[in-house]
């Protein structure tokens, strides 16, 4: 699933990633026979969210960095699919759309300023030299973490209640 | 890629199932059927088939690159 910054950016914020999780709140009904198929998705979801959220702590590309977040999102998506909030899951999905565009496209911006470059131990200071690019990256991840009066703050409220 | 080619398999061999069983490929009436059969069985197998198309399309864990 590489490609260029902006085919990946709408390949894994909207287009292509996202099928799997349409096509399960599509026959959500059909789902909902089968406890079986809930309960395995569940876990494939939960187990997919922390692993995935784990291998991206230690990456050094940062399109690989956002490439692992995507996975961890879409298993939060199958997770709460399989809890039978296929609402919130849809919500999820539209707006991961929104912030992980942003994201891919921050960072095909700045990868293109530094000719190239995409290892992120070989950055720094960035914020003199690309004051946009900063102030965006800084709003696409206060909104992926769930900071307050960003619309990410409604689903940490919702899956801690469910 | 072998991951997309066993998602492929597995969405395949559901509409299969749906054709043979259901004899229809829409949505509505596939759910409509579903909810009138008897046989757990069958709707075990198309959700757990559905599922593996989900994470091979999805990326989740077992069918990630």
């Amino acid at each position: 699933m590489e490609g260029p910054t902006p085919v990946s950016a709408l390949i894994h914020a909207a287009t292509m990633v996202t099928a799997g999780v349409f096509l399960i709140i599509r026959l959500s009904p059909l789902f909902e026979l089968s406890i079986l198929s809930l309960n395995l998705m569940m876990l494939l979801g939960g187990i997919t969210a922390f692993i995935a959220g784990t291998i991206a702590l230690v990456q050094y590309d940062i399109k690989k960095i956002i490439a692992f977040s995507t996975c961890s999102q879409l298993g939060y998506m199958v997770y709460s699919c399989g809890l039978s909030n296929y609402d919130l899951a849809l919500f999820h999905l539209i707006t991961h759309a929104f912030f992980k565009a942003l994201l891919f496209l921050t960072a095909g911006s700045i990868i293109h300023s530094l000719n190239g470059e995409q290892d992120i131990r070989k950055m720094g200071g960035l914020d003199r030299v690309l004051p946009l690019s900063y102030v965006f990256m800084l709003i696409g991840s206060l909104c992926i973490t769930g900071y307050p009066f960003f619309i990410r703050i409604l689903f940490k409220r919702c899956y801690i209640r469910n | 890629m072998i991951v997309n080619s066993i998602g492929d398999s597995a969405i395949l061999i559901v509409i299969g199932l749906c054709l043979a069983n259901f004899e229809t490929l829409n949505f509505e009436s596939i759910i409509l059927y579903a909810t009138k059969t008897e046989n757990i069985y069958l709707i075990n197998t198309i959700c757990i088939l559905l599922l593996v198309a989900v994470m091979s399309k999805s990326a989740q864990i077992g069918l990630h690159i």
